[in-house]
């Protein structure tokens, strides 16, 4: 579909430390788990080694949302909620880019959980980095749909009443390709975790705790820590029923697994549509084809 | 109408199913063969099956506006059907019905009538009774002496779908109802015309008419969610887009929908959405997001009887400020609204040009009569259409550093860049944001920004003057006439009806409503009008009140009366209730001196 677009020719020279960098710097509050994210992102796009331009990050409304703005590739911040359904159409129409979508828990669970559904089950080509603080940060404090049940919030002053979404769970369940879970105070593993997500082939999500120091103090980088165990190494992720049983455990049992949960090859949506147009192989002659079309109106 | 214009209107009614539809189908695509020019349309309620079906269509010699007052010739299946359309029979019209068992004492006397029983026909040719409805059609036909063999190929198409056998059962139908119509031909003699010419026409519904616009104009990605009178558009791009390398995709929502669009426009493809009134309600977010953003982008509504769910399968021109100020904050946009089929075509191209020669959203506002409507158009030539490629900002040759929203003296915008662009990266969004696209809020840069985006409309009103962004028709009379949509060939058919009678009325009909046509409005309300009659399909009269909000001082100035002639029942208005509006307000407000 990108008929009209210019691809560069000449060889990329290696991303380096300054490639994907933005010229705007983060505004985050300090100590927020967004900027070692922000940083392992970084890690992992210069390992992809993809030329800056032929990467598009897009975002929904949060704190987390503001990746685009910090990074030097073409950035799309959206509205709320939509940052998957923008990612989809620009995936579908521009396939040979590398689509990247972040965002805070509030953005894809709540006014976005029904776009994060149905992305789930597409398996468009994306990489979804969800940064999961449990607290809507940019409206200063509000229970999210990852709250715990009985957290005592601005909205919730006698604590929320309904049980908390878990990200892993739904998304293992809608049917992502691949989903890995990770945390802000382990670099090295976010990083991994990044680039394994943007060299799979399909959907990819990472959820990644990624503490609010300011508006959700209790869950801080030691919460996290002394709650999450590595996925045990005996773990088939490409066993989905051992996936499901890791993540019941681990629900049960209180803890954020590390690492990948599942991951499956399958077709991507955009794989199933080319198999119908090679079919209908006619993309060569577009005018003629349309010329076509017309006479089923005579 | 032509004064010598002669047309024949065919109303099919009985209950849901019977195969009403197919029968008018059948009908209109013979005729379209043949030359004649046809002009359908069709009514039936939001349920699948259950409740009575009426399909209409006109065929004629010459183009035609409306679907036409009452029928020449009704083909009633059912009893209701004879009911409901008795005490309205014109003169000399014909009934042609099965056997109720009794007779129709409430067809009046000036009506002829045709007993035929078609069930009987369909299960001794065909061998199911299935097939009466294709029977009937034969012996329509076969009254009016249309060519059996163009109907009979129109029937292999039809039924090709379900079999050989099916299709073989209906020819056999149809030819066995014909015989049985030539041997009535004399009743109709009043009703058979040739064509003007052989030339086989395209029929095509306002839908198709829509999708093949916006397929033509290049449109590769489409993503909607089904919503009646639009999801027509979406399943016959579903079928063609891939074909031409491109991908229409069912959304979980209308918000769904226009996002990803929002987001293919800005890797550069060419996008489209369709919906109804509720649809672009939920979309209003995401059209602010586009006029942000400025990514080009077309959302077809096909407006149906509102508010909420209202009455889905029904006529209505009630989404017009919605369309035209629907936004938080302001944005630009530009609102077209087609009025034939053949509009729909071409308007829709219009649309998806303005769009990214402008780097706005555009809504294309259609409605349900036009939207299910078949009507003829000519085939178009390929070869004379405009289609407007957008030239993307080029690193090589492009203004640096590359920015984004540059400011421009004359509100145009600059290229854009898309993704793959080596140095053209930047971040969009709905975000306030200075020339680069990154987040400000100073206020010098958002009084810049703000002035920017507006600028944009006086860019579009001063590009679109010596374009045709309206039909101006008729002169020197005091009486005027606007309206817009489905209802503008409607009202027009009424006043070449009033011209025949010794009154003229100029009207103005324009396709274009927002930016509104600021010099065609102008000069025509300046042009010695009096009286303007509005008809418009909704209650508050939304188009004459943006014209009043606009235009105060010129219809101040030259002292005009601005009349609306409103109907919300539903239904598309009658070239009859146009004209009964008029002439309503005529009788209290002036002598007869007005009329000459």
């Amino acid at each position: 579909m990108s008929s009209t677009t210019t691809m560069p020719t000449s060889e990329p020279s290696k991303p380096s430390r300054k490639t994907y960098k933005g010229s705007e710097r983060a505004t985050w509050c300090a100590g927020c788990g967004d900027y070692s994210v922000l940083a392992a992102l970084d890690r992992a796009l210069i390992a992809y080694g993809r030329p800056e331009e032929e990467i598009t990050i897009v975002s929904g409304i949060g704190c987390s949302s503001r990746f685009p703005f910090f990074m030097n590739t073409y950035g799309f911040h959206s509205v709320h909620g939509r940052a998957l359904a923008v990612a989809t159409g620009l995936k579908l129409a521009r396939p040979e880019i590398t689509v990247i979508a972040t965002g805070g828990d509030g953005d894809a669970l709540a006014i976005g959980g029904n776009h994060f559904f149905h992305a789930m089950r597409r398996n468009v080509d994306l990489t979804y980095i969800l940064m999961d603080n449990q607290i809507y940060g940019m409206t200063k404090g509000q229970a999210a749909p990852t709250s715990e049940l009985g957290m005592k919030t601005k909205s919730t002053p006698y604590g929320t009443f309904e049980p908390p979404v878990d990200p892993v769970w739904a998304a293992l369940t809608m049917g992502a390709t691949f989903i890995a879970q990770t945390a802000s105070h382990d670099p090295n593993h976010m990083a991994e975790m990044f680039l394994r997500g943007l060299e799979h082939r399909g959907m990819s999500f990472i959820n990644c705790l990624s503490p609010c120091v300011t508006f959700n103090a209790g869950m801080d980088r030691e919460y996290f820590k002394a709650h999450s165990r590595p996925v045990p190494e005996d773990h088939d992720p490409t066993d989905y029923d051992a996936a499901l049983r890791l993540v019941r455990e681990a629900q049960r049992e209180h803890y954020f697994p590390l690492g990948i949960i599942h991951v499956r090859h399958e077709p991507t949506l955009a794989d199933r549509v080319g198999e119908i147009r090679e079919k209908l192989h006619t993309a060569a002659q577009q005018k003629n084809e349309i010329e076509e079309i017309v006479k089923e109106f005579v | 109408m032509e004064s010598d214009q002669k047309s024949l209107t065919v109303r099919f009614e009985g209950d849901s199913g019977d195969g009403i539809i197919s029968m008018g189908r059948l009908f209109a695509r013979t005729a379209a063969r043949l030359g004649y020019q046809v002009y359908t349309f069709s009514t039936f309620l939001a349920v699948v099956r259950g409740g009575q079906v009426t399909f209409q269509a006109r065929i004629s010699d010459a183009p035609l506006l409306s679907q036409g007052n009452e029928p020449d010739i009704l083909v009633a299946l059912n009893r209701q059907a004879v009911a409901d359309n008795a005490p309205r029979l014109p003169k000399g019209s014909l009934v042609l019905h099965p056997p109720f068992g009794g007779r129709c004492d409430e067809i009046p006397a000036h009506a002829s009538v045709l007993e035929v029983n078609f069930k009987e026909i369909a299960e001794s040719e065909a061998g199911t009774a299935r097939s009466k409805n294709v029977a009937a059609t034969g012996v329509l036909l076969g009254l009016l002496g249309l060519d059996l063999d163009t109907a009979e190929e129109a029937v292999d198409e039809l039924f090709r779908s379900k079999g050989p056998d099916i299709a073989i059962a209906n020819r056999n139908a149809l030819r066995a109802g014909y015989e049985e119509g030539a041997r009535h031909c004399a009743i109709a003699q009043s009703w058979v015309f040739p064509p003007k010419d052989r030339m086989a026409r395209m029929l095509l519904s306002g839908n198709e008419a829509v999708a093949l616009g916006a397929l033509t104009a290049g449109v590769r990605f489409f993503a909607g969610y089904p919503i009646t009178p639009a999801s027509e558009i979406m399943e016959w791009l579903a079928a063609q887009l891939p074909k031409v390398g491109g991908l229409m995709l069912q959304a979980e929502d209308e918000i769904a929908s226009l996002a990803m669009c929002i987001g293919a426009s800005y890797g550069g493809v060419k996008t489209m959405t369709a919906t109804s009134g509720p649809g672009l309600s939920l979309m209003i977010e995401l059209l602010g997001l586009a006029g942000m953003a400025e990514l080009p982008v077309v959302v077809v509504d096909v407006q149906r009887a509102g508010p909420s769910t209202g009455m889905p399968t029904k006529e209505a021109q009630g989404d017009l400020v919605l369309a035209a100020y629907g936004s938080h904050g302001e944005i630009p946009r530009v609102v077209i609204a087609p009025q034939t089929v053949a509009d729909c075509f071409t308007q829709t191209i219009r649309a998806v040009n303005v769009a990214h020669q402008f780097q706005i959203p555009v809504i294309v506002l259609s409605s349900q009569s036009l939207s299910h409507r078949m009507q003829t158009i000519d085939p178009p030539d390929f070869d004379k259409l405009e289609i407007y490629e957008e030239k993307f900002w080029d690193p090589a040759s492009g203004p640096r550093p590359f920015q984004r929203y540059a400011d421009t003296e004359d509100g145009m915008p600059t290229p854009r860049s898309v993704p793959g662009i080596p140095e053209g990266m930047y971040r969009c969004g709905g975000l306030e944001h200075n020339e680069f696209g990154n987040p400000d809020f100073a206020p010098v840069v958002r009084k810049r920004m703000v002035a920017r985006r507006l600028k944009r409309m006086a860019a579009i009103a001063r590009a679109f003057r010596g374009t045709t962004l309206a039909y101006d028709v008729g002169n020197g009379s005091k009486l005027g006439l606007m309206s817009w949509g489905a209802t503008a060939p409607v009202a027009l058919e009424t006043l070449n009806e009033l011209e025949k009678e010794g009154i003229t009325i100029r009207a103005l009909l324009p396709h274009v409503l927002w930016p509104m046509p600021e010099m065609a409005i102008r000069s025509f309300l300046q042009s010695g009008i009096k009286t303007l009659f509005i008809p418009e399909l909704n209650a508050t009269a939304q188009f004459a009140e943006m014209l009043r909000a606009h235009f105060t001082k010129e219809l101040l100035e030259n002292n005009i009366e601005v009349v609306s002639i409103t109907k919300d029942d539903g239904l598309p208005f009658s070239p009859a209730e146009i004209r009964e509006g008029i002439f309503q307000h005529l009788k209290h407000h002036c002598g007869p001196e007005v009329l000459r």
